[in-house]
């Protein structure tokens, strides 16, 4: 992290299954980080629970798409492999859309700054303000799921990282 | 005569869940002669000004667009720059969000793959929302070929967005291919919007379509329901009096279809009447098809099948007719 020594923050959090919903923290990030890294990582993605239990739920989510009322044990195993824990992240600066990582990853990273962005976000010229991390939870499959998200802001272009 | 541009709708990159470049989705789409391709990747804009950038220079050009990726289905906007936070969507008032999206600047929005599977396998992907007020989407993702069957719904999609339309709603019929990755089934619907010569611009004499923008003229045709899916041949349809013309053109070359293809099948026209009639006709001409329409009729829509009526012949569909007071004199 020695490109990243001006503002850093870590929050962390535990999520029980069935949980829903969206997670908003705000910063106000120092006038002088120009660069902002955010790695955001959960754990417990796949299914711990009663597989018997999950399995009659895809059959049933199965049936709603199956006109002839009728699938396959095959069929649900394979729609069970889809079951897994989805949080994703949005980014915003000052009120404005810098992008976001929405991907299937345990561990999700971004470096964003004025010339540079990482896949996900635009470049941004950051010069102090409110920085909006939103964590979507679409889906947590276990109880105890836990999350970690760091910020870190660099004066430059956080090249040492 | 009518002009049909291929249009692919729905894409990803690695700037969401995608595999695949910026560049490398633009090559594929290059060479796979999409004519006009829309960026939507999940909650993000990032790859907009990259995917413009890759393709100039190329017969392809891009619709700016995003997969709002909500919770409690997917919202495709059209022409669009940014993210619109869907924190406070609530599902029974979606309306509120859709005119939000619209305010951000979207000048379509779509609602994608409403049928797909949703919990506990696929979160969110199902639509949930309760659109009281359907014409506020501008289009429905008929079919999708991202999930593959049973997942995706796509027959329940196709009869909703039929019922909707049959009710006298407005809204235009898409498919999407929903690329993440290179794809390994190729045989799937495409988009077609169906344009005019020239467009009639207010204040203006008229404009060839051909120095119009492909894009413009794809989310025209998707405002004047003037879109279809299909695999190879493309339908126009006229309905004036008590007659509809269905025109079929077979020289598109998607997935090798052709005027020998067509005429060594057996077309078969479905047309749905907002009565409850269906009318079903093997066709002897595989370029024309003329249908007798009762008086009692205002909505209609055309499915085209290949040697039989089962859901594995669909060719095309999301063809639609409305009978308004000009079409009646």
């Amino acid at each position: 992290m020695s490109g990243f020594q001006h503002f850093q923050q870590s929050m962390s959090g535990t999520l029980n299954r069935g949980f829903q919903g969206h997670i908003l923290y705000t910063f106000l990030i120092p006038e002088e980080v120009k660069t902002i890294r955010i790695a955001f990582r959960f754990n417990k993605r796949e299914w711990e629970g009663n597989t018997e239990s999950l399995r009659n739920r895809c059959r049933e989510a199965l049936l709603q798409n199956v006109p002839q009322q009728y699938v396959t044990d095959d069929e649900v195993t394979a729609a069970m492999g889809h079951v897994k824990g989805e949080i994703n992240l949005s980014v915003r600066y000052n009120g404005r859309e810098i992008g976001g990582m929405h991907r299937n990853l345990l561990l999700k990273e971004g470096v964003i700054g004025p010339d540079l962005a990482s896949v996900g976000f635009l470049p941004t010229r950051f010069c102090g303000g409110i920085l909006q991390l939103d964590l979507h939870c679409l889906h947590i499959v276990n109880d105890k799921t836990e999350y970690e998200l760091k910020v870190c802001g660099a004066d430059g272009n956080g090249a040492a990282l | 005569m009518s002009r049909f541009i291929r249009a692919e709708l729905h894409n990803h990159t690695n700037e969401s869940d995608g595999s695949l470049s910026v560049k490398e989705l633009i090559d594929y789409a290059a060479a796979q002669n999409f004519e006009v391709m829309a960026l939507t990747d999940h909650n993000t804009v990032s790859g907009h000004l990259k995917a413009i950038r890759e393709a100039s220079g190329r017969n392809l050009e891009i619709i700016p667009g995003i997969e709002l990726t909500t919770m409690f289905g997917h919202l495709l906007a059209l022409n669009i720059g940014r993210w619109v936070d869907d924190t406070m969507l609530d599902p029974e008032r979606p309306e509120l969000y859709l005119r939000a999206v619209r305010h951000a600047g979207a000048r379509l929005i779509g609602l994608a793959h409403p049928f797909c599977i949703g919990e506990p396998i696929m979160v969110g992907c199902r639509n949930s929302m309760h659109f009281r007020y359907p014409e506020e989407l501008d289009y429905i993702e008929i079919y999708n070929c991202g999930a593959g069957d049973p997942l995706s719904g796509n027959m329940q999609a196709l009869e909703w967005w039929e019922e909707l339309v049959l009710q006298g709603y407005r809204i235009a019929a898409v498919s999407g291919i929903d690329l993440h990755t290179l794809p390994r089934n190729e045989n799937v619907f495409t988009t077609y919007a169906e344009t005019p010569d020239s467009i009639q611009v207010l204040g203006d004499e008229g404009k060839d379509a051909e120095s119009v923008p492909r894009a413009e003229l794809v989310m025209d045709a998707i405002m004047k329901q003037k879109t279809f899916i299909s695999k190879g041949p493309r339908l126009s349809a006229e309905w004036k009096g008590e007659w509809l013309k269905v025109r079929l053109d077979h020289s598109s070359g998607y997935l090798g279809w052709s005027e020998e293809k067509a005429r060594k099948s057996q077309l078969l026209l479905q047309v749905r009447q907002d009565t409850g009639r269906e009318w079903r006709e093997k066709l002897t001409n595989p370029d024309l098809a003329a249908v007798r329409i009762g008086p009692d009729v205002s909505h209609l829509v055309i499915r085209l099948y290949q040697d039989t009526y089962e859901d594995s012949h669909l060719l095309a569909a999301g063809v639609q007719c409305h009978l308004d007071e000009e079409a009646k004199q």
